[in-house]
């Protein structure tokens, strides 16, 4: 009698706690990148329940491997914290958090595997529910600021604040959160949310389970973030709203059929990636002051010039490659200030080129390698045998979406008419619940390997 | 009652949509190298139907820079440093500088939205950049509004260059009057009240020209909108040559001594 007490009891700790973790990943998402202290909180309350949860069955961990996978994410942050780039821009409490942030993360994710009835499903409806939440928020003010596409009616249009102008025209801005005020944001920054939001069809399409709750919920999801996007749709944000929807929809006939995925998968990998690699050689090229001729070739004819030529977004990957290797440049700041500390020039909109900004070629080397332990663990996740599909790949997809967008529209500027506010990828939260992921996913594989030498 | 509320907002919605737009400036306004296509037309067509007091200006009564302007015309001659040649007179004689200490921005967040936002964010002159300092206006004007009603102020200034096109039309600078309309507006009252200044020179070259006048005793009638017109009087020097002119009027700043809003 007392034991089944005990074990109910045991369950409702367990349910409250995999509750409040929910609880702190919806608050979490809410946190636009400029809190690095709001951050560190709550990343201790998340460790503090993983901890609490499992603390008896911590000594089965594979603490060496963790050590392993620790020294790279830890390099990162201690470059990062060290650059010219965060040294000029951010305090010295977000710089310091920031390390401590990403081992608390990381470590926190790894030791939640042992909580028992940890269910990431739920983790996951929090975190699209606050997504949900925003993206409705962001939609309304921006709908009774400009009203429904305006994209298209104020294409021509600027805004002004405080006497100066912005850097963009009205069309690619929306209003958006930040923090606890709705500013006036670059359209990339807007569309981040209802994007991410998207994601939700992958978890739909993987669950096994779906009753009439599961699936009206995720459709009031899609419908929000479709909405969000159909009513600030400009010709500028066309482009980014195709490339993503097509991302979407070859990500879920891969999941809805499975042969395909074996036949093509491959194929549109390497397509990819070479792709990628061509587009960064021809962007360095561009870049390059002594190599007029190139750029001249790139550009010459409209839509080669739109992308290689001075705009807005080839303006940043060209100051920022061109500065790569200059001296004193390692791991610093390949872009200029003004005696003020200004920025005279806007980051690029990729977040590969952005880590040369942040951290010099170490800091992009890093981050590759985080990218890579990524791709290492969902080529191990494919061998496990596990049943539940969401479990086994929505996170992993998440984060995946994640990086697809941050690659084509990595938002680093909430500000209109400052090129100083740039808040780096390691201050937003979404970075943080993919380092926790990466934690448990980790911890997850590790559990696996130590049975297979059991056996 | 449910399926009443939900149409109910969706009308309040769509009928508070684009509360913002009429604060976005063309986007090439700024930048055409065309004179004529710069100019700054907005006007809130409602304020339009409500009745006007005229109250003319005296140049020689209500003046505040009494003791060292010319009829309380400050001429500013900007210096390379930034600063105005203004340190002769009290109010300007602060080490940041009389438009940053002066600003109107400083007092109302509202107005730091919008074109209109050029003339309250303190920048006395164009420093180079003079398209972006100024806003060119018409002789219908424009009107802007404070978000907020103003209570009281000690006085009101404005600096301004009045311009003719000089450039395409050859003309040589030169005195001619302008008669300044500066209207205030309550959003609760059907009166407005209009402030008119009459004679003020143009095309005076490199040169601004720095106005304030007085408000003690003038009743503003807690407005919360304003705007500006003006109207070229007479040109004797234009009406000799017999040609048709564009002509405008460049503001540069507009604000209150000590304003104080609801």
């Amino acid at each position: 009698m007392s034991n089944n007490n005990i074990t109910e009891n045991k369950n409702i700790l367990f349910k409250i706690c995999s509750i409040s973790l929910t609880v702190i990943f919806f608050i979490l998402s809410f946190l636009t990148g400029f809190n690095n202290i709001a951050i560190f909180v709550l990343g201790l309350l998340v460790l503090g329940i993983s901890v609490l949860l499992s603390y008896k069955s911590l000594k089965g961990l594979n603490y060496y491997a963790l050590g392993i996978v620790l020294v790279p994410l830890l390099s990162y942050g201690l470059i990062m914290s060290l650059s010219y780039f965060s040294s000029a821009l951010y305090s010295v409490s977000t710089r310091v958090f920031l390390t401590i942030n990403i081992l608390l993360f990381v470590i926190s994710g790894y030791f939640s595997k042992k909580i028992d009835g940890f269910d990431f499903e739920w983790v996951f409806r929090g975190i699209f529910l606050s997504l949900a939440i925003i993206c409705l928020i962001n939609l309304i003010f921006t709908m009774v600021y400009f009203g429904p596409f305006y994209g298209f009616r104020l294409a021509n249009y600027s805004s002004y604040y405080d006497g100066s102008e912005a850097r963009v025209n009205a069309a690619s801005t929306a209003y958006a959160l930040c923090g606890f005020n709705v500013k006036q944001v670059p359209i990339e920054y807007y569309l981040l949310y209802p994007f991410l939001l998207l994601t939700i069809i992958f978890m739909y399409l993987l669950s096994n389970k779906k009753d009439k709750y599961v699936t009206i919920f995720t459709c009031i999801l899609v419908f929000i973030a479709l909405i969000s996007i159909i009513f600030v749709i400009s010709k500028i944000s066309l482009i980014f709203i195709v490339l993503y929807l097509l991302f979407v929809g070859v990500v879920s006939l891969f999941i809805l059929y499975k042969k395909l995925y074996h036949k093509v998968f491959k194929y549109v990998v390497y397509t990819v990636l070479v792709l990628g690699v061509i587009f960064f050689i021809l962007f360095f090229l561009n870049s390059q002051y002594s190599l007029v001729g190139f750029r001249n070739a790139f550009s010459s004819n409209r839509l080669l010039n739109y992308i290689f030529n001075t705009n807005r977004y080839s303006e940043g990957a060209r100051v920022i490659l061109n500065g790569v290797f200059s001296k004193g440049k390692l791991i610093g700041f390949p872009i200029y200030f003004d005696y003020d500390y200004n920025l005279l020039c806007a980051p690029s909109i990729n977040i590969l080129i952005n880590q040369f900004m942040y951290g010099g070629v170490f800091g992009f080397l890093f981050f590759i390698i985080f990218i890579l332990m990524f791709v290492y663990l969902f080529i191990r996740l494919r061998k496990e045998d596990i049943d539940n599909k969401v479990y086994k790949y929505c996170p992993i997809l998440f984060v995946i979406s994640y990086f697809v967008i941050t690659m084509m529209m990595d938002q680093n500027s909430f500000d209109l008419f400052d090129y100083s506010l740039v808040f780096a990828n390691y201050l937003s939260p979404f970075f943080y619940i993919s380092l926790f992921i990466f934690g448990y996913y980790f911890s997850l594989i590790n559990k696996e390997d130590k049975k297979q030498d059991e056996n | 009652m449910k399926t009443k509320f939900i149409p109910l907002l969706g009308v309040l919605i769509l009928t508070s949509c684009g509360t913002k737009v009429s604060k976005l400036g063309a986007f090439n306004m700024d930048h055409s190298a065309n004179w004529q296509d710069n100019y700054y037309t907005y006007f809130d067509t409602s304020l339009l139907s409500l009745t006007n007091k005229v109250v003319a200006l005296d140049r020689d009564i209500n003046k505040v820079f009494t003791s060292y302007g010319d009829e309380n015309f400050l001429l500013l001659e900007p210096l390379a440093s930034g600063e105005g040649a203004l340190s002769y007179y009290d109010d300007f004689n602060d080490d940041a500088g009389y438009g940053p200490v002066m600003k109107l921005s400083r007092h109302n967040n509202y107005i730091r939205e919008g074109v209109a936002s050029k003339l309250f964010d303190g920048q006395l002159f164009c420093h180079g950049y003079y398209e972006a300092a100024r806003v060119q206006i018409n002789e219908n004007g424009f009107s802007s509004s404070f978000g907020k009603k103003l209570n009281s102020a000690d006085y009101l200034y404005l600096n301004f260059k009045s311009a003719l096109d000089f450039k395409s039309n050859k003309v040589e600078p030169h005195l001619g009057d302008i008669t300044i309309n500066i209207s205030f507006y309550n959003s609760d009252s059907s009166t407005t009240y209009s402030y008119s200044l009459k004679d003020v020179p143009t095309n005076q070259g490199e040169t601004y020209i720095f106005y304030g006048f007085s408000l003690e005793g003038l009743d503003l009638n807690n407005p919360s909108s304003f705007s500006i017109s003006y109207k070229l009087d007479s040109d004797s020097y234009i009406k000799e040559k017999g040609i048709d002119i564009s002509h405008a009027l460049l503001l540069y700043e507009f604000g209150f001594k000590n304003p104080t809003f609801q």
